[in-house]
Formats: C-alpha cells, sequence, structure tokens
C-alpha cells in the first residue's frame, strides 16, 4: 500500500505532501487507512471535480492498494462526503515541502 | 459613507462624450466637456451601466446618466467552522467590534473599493454597487484567504509559520481583486490565464496599500504578504524581485516565482492548477517595470492601463503574450502612440522576455 498525498495552491501558493506506505505505519493505523479508503470507494467514485475558486487549495492523491492504483485531484470545496475523513487524515499528516533554488 | 462621483464620467465612454461634444448643447455639452477633462488619466470605457442595479445604485438623472454610489460591507464570523457566512459581526457604518479580524476585513476592503471607485470609477466588485461579504475565522488555524466566486474568506492561520490573513491589507485587497476579475475578463484559473489572474490580483493589492499610504513607486515596497508569512524578514511575493520575497526560510526555503520567462515553470493541472501561484511572478514583475520607468503614483498611469485592460481588452483564455499586446495597446490609446508610457510597457513586457 502506498499513498501519495499533495496540498497546492493558496494565497500562499505553497505545497504540503506526505507518502505514506505500509511499512512506515503500524498495523493499527494501516487498517485505520485501509478501511477509510475502502469507504470512500476510491477506486469507483466518480472523478471530483477540479475547478478551483481563486486562492482555494486543491488536492492531489495517489492510492496503490491491492493491486489497483488511481490518481484524482480536486478542488477543496468540491471533495466528496465520502473522502472528507481520508482527506481529513492525510492533511494533518502532510508537512510544507521547502523548496530550495 | 457614502461618494458620489462624476456620473458621466463613470458609465459613459469616451467616444460618447466626444459626439456629446460634438452634438450636444447646454448643460450637457458642458458636463460633458467635463468629464472629457476630468477623465484625462481615468478613461474608463466601461459599458452602459447593466439591465439590473444592484445595491444603493440610482441611473438616469437630467438626462445623461448618473449614479450615487454607496459602499455596502457585511463582515461574518464562521467561529472556526467552514460554514459560510457564518454569523453577522459587523455591517455597514457599525463601530469597531475590537475583533482584529473583523475590523481589519471591514477597513480593508473599504479602502480597496476605494481605490476602485475613487481612481477608476469602478462602483464595488460587479461595478454595480455588490454587497461587499466576507467570513473571519475560517476553519481551525486556517492557513489561507480565498475569494469563493461570492465573497471573500480568511483563516486565522496556524500561528507558527502564518499570522491571521486580514493583517496585510494587500491580501484583502488581492481577494477582492478576484472578484473584479470575475466581473470583467473572467480569466480561467489556469496556466498562464490564471497566471494573469493572480497577477491583476497581486497589482491592485500592491496599488490599495501605496493609495492608502500615499507612496510613489519608489517608496512602495511592492510586497504581498509582509506581515502574515511569520518574520520580519519574510513576505510571500516581491513584484519588485519576484523570487527573493522569502529565502532560507526554515520551513518553506525559497521563494520559486520567475521574474522572466527563462524560468517559466511547466506544472500539470494538479499542481496549483498549472503554476499560477508561481508564474504570476513574470506579470508581476512587468507592472513592477512598467511603474518605475513610467514613475509618480503607479495607480494612476500604469494602474490605469493595467484595469483597463482587465475590463476591456482580454478574454478568459488570454496568454501573457495576449496580455502583453493588450497593455501596450492600451497604453497607446490612452497616452498616444510612441508616448513614453506606451514604451515603457512595451520595454517591461521585453524585459521579462514574454516579448
Amino acid at each position: 500500500m502506498k499513498i501519495d498525498f499533495k496540498q497546492t495552491g493558496g494565497f500562499a501558493g505553497l505545497t504540503k505532501a506526505v507518502t505514506i506506505t505500509n511499512s512506515e505505519i503500524s498495523g493499527e493505523e494501516e487498517d485505520e487507512i485501509n478501511s477509510m479508503v475502502n469507504e470512500s470507494e476510491f477506486f469507483s467514485i466518480p472523478e471530483p471535480s477540479a475547478d478551483t475558486n481563486p486562492d482555494e487549495e486543491q488536492y492531489f492523491i495517489s492510492i496503490e492498494m491491492g493491486g489497483q492504483t488511481r490518481n484524482i485531484y480536486m478542488a477543496r470545496s468540491k471533495v466528496p462526503n465520502e473522502l472528507k475523513p481520508l482527506i481529513s487524515f492525510l492533511k494533518k499528516r502532510a508537512k510544507y515541502e521547502k523548496r530550495s533554488k | 459613507m457614502e461618494y458620489v462621483r462624476n456620473p458621466i464620467m463613470c458609465v459613459i465612454p469616451p467616444y460618447m462624450l466626444d459626439s456629446i461634444v460634438e452634438k450636444g448643447a447646454g448643460k450637457a455639452r458642458a458636463a460633458a466637456l467635463k468629464a472629457i477633462k476630468q477623465s484625462n488619466h481615468l478613461r474608463i470605457q466601461r459599458s452602459a451601466i447593466q439591465e439590473r442595479p444592484r445595491g444603493d445604485y440610482e441611473v438616469l438623472v437630467s438626462g445623461i446618466t448618473a449614479h450615487t454610489c454607496k459602499i455596502t460591507r457585511r463582515v461574518y464570523d464562521a467561529e472556526h467552522s467552514e460554514d459560510l457566512p457564518g454569523s453577522h459581526a459587523r455591517g455597514e457604518g457599525d463601530p469597531p467590534v475590537k475583533d482584529p479580524c473583523v475590523d481589519e476585513a471591514y477597513d480593508g476592503a473599504g479602502d480597496t473599493w476605494g481605490l476602485y471607485h475613487d481612481v477608476y470609477g469602478r462602483c464595488s466588485i460587479d461595478d454595480r454597487g455588490m454587497v461587499i461579504d466576507q467570513t473571519v475565522h475560517f476553519g481551525e488555524e486556517f492557513d489561507n484567504a480565498f475569494w469563493n466566486g461570492e465573497q471573500m474568506v480568511y483563516g486565522d492561520g496556524d500561528g507558527e509559520l502564518f499570522a491571521r490573513f486580514t493583517m496585510d491589507l494587500d491580501i484583502i485587497a488581492h481577494e477582492l481583486t478576484h472578484g473584479v476579475t470575475q466581473y470583467e475578463a473572467a480569466l480561467r484559473y489556469w496556466y498562464q490565464s490564471g497566471a494573469l489572474n493572480e497577477s491583476f490580483s497581486d497589482v491592485f493589492a500592491s496599488l490599495v496599500k501605496q493609495y492608502k499610504l500615499h507612496q510613489d513607486v519608489k517608496k512602495a515596497d511592492w510586497l504581498i504578504g509582509a506581515n502574515v508569512l511569520i518574520g520580519e524578514e519574510y513576505a510571500l511575493r516581491s513584484m519588485k524581485a519576484p523570487g527573493t520575497a522569502f529565502q532560507g526560510h526554515p520551513v518553506i526555503g525559497d521563494d520559486p516565482q520567475p521574474a522572466t520567462m527563462d524560468d517559466y515553470q511547466e506544472l500539470p493541472p494538479w499542481q496549483d492548477n498549472g503554476g499560477v501561484h508561481i508564474n504570476s511572478g513574470i506579470p508581476n514583475q512587468a507592472f513592477y517595470l512598467a511603474a518605475m520607468e513610467i514613475g509618480g503614483y503607479a495607480w494612476e498611469k500604469t494602474g490605469l492601463i493595467w484595469y483597463r485592460t482587465l475590463c476591456d481588452k482580454l478574454g478568459k483564455d488570454a496568454n501573457f503574450v495576449r496580455a502583453a499586446m493588450a497593455t501596450i495597446l492600451v497604453a497607446k490609446e490612452e497616452y498616444g502612440s510612441g508616448s513614453l508610457e506606451e514604451k515603457a510597457v512595451q520595454k517591461a513586457w521585453k524585459d521579462v522576455k514574454v516579448l
């Protein structure tokens, strides 16, 4: 299992990101994530709208799990209800990316 | 607060004024002549008043067109929820409420409305007297401010990286300008049209601050978000020197904005809509260079050129080259072929390597 999450956009134009693999988390956390992914029906939900309002955040999620892979991105205001628990979980773990020239 | 502006200057396009002067008589002709004189630097080709007035907006006085434009602000408190608009916190004419977020949003919207009204003859966000709605205390430690298509929304920041987003007048002006853009060029919020959308918001954000502080081009700091990003040496963007607003920041590192097309960043659509907050550094720099060359108060000539371009010359899919050509055309229309202003705008876009 691997999850890549990025939050981009916003007034500041900064990126927050986190990558989660099953080798880095406890079995309990893996169960929690599996449950959220399954309950959200991540691999079958319709593509959410990516049209963002000015300065609104944008979310990108890529999940590899059980032989399936899917990438989706959406505007903060367009997150489907089913995905909100997973997005909330990932946002709490995401950190600002440090850019260097 | 009530503002009354020259009615003719605000709503009748220049060719109609010329026609009134040529063919009209009496008061109408005198008023048109006065308007032409006053609008020498403020010739705004706004179309006639549209069909559905909103807010305090009156039309048709003494045979020409007139209206009184009044500001109406409403500030709401989301109380850390994400429900909009939230509970009413302060209305137009109400005294300060001692909540800095509420009072800064109220005052900042007034300052922004003031520049648009007093300098460009615009009546609020939609040029039809739209009520300015804003919500503060949105979400939990919310590190953002945005325009949702109907109103402005501000978070309190996390208190570590970001302070409250109402702290900078330019953030309030930036968000309100997204509303203006929505009612004018309606620039699509992705790739170059999105970066232009961002840049117009930064341009008028900086101009609102300069107008408020009465700063000429040399005195202005040309920074966006100088207070919201915690740390005295940091800001979020620099129009004067894109890519230098923050350097060596312990959390976010270096400002990634390019100043010229040499460093334009090709990004995928899922990354900041193709980099709208990154590549906006290029048109921001073009505005700064043009303003420095033209000199004086940037809101007067350079600001007018950009305002008229936004209102009259760009479509929703405009790119940097289209914006460059449009601003040069407006400079030529306003100040004449071969004028210092036309040359300055052209040179600015060449210097950032868009042309």
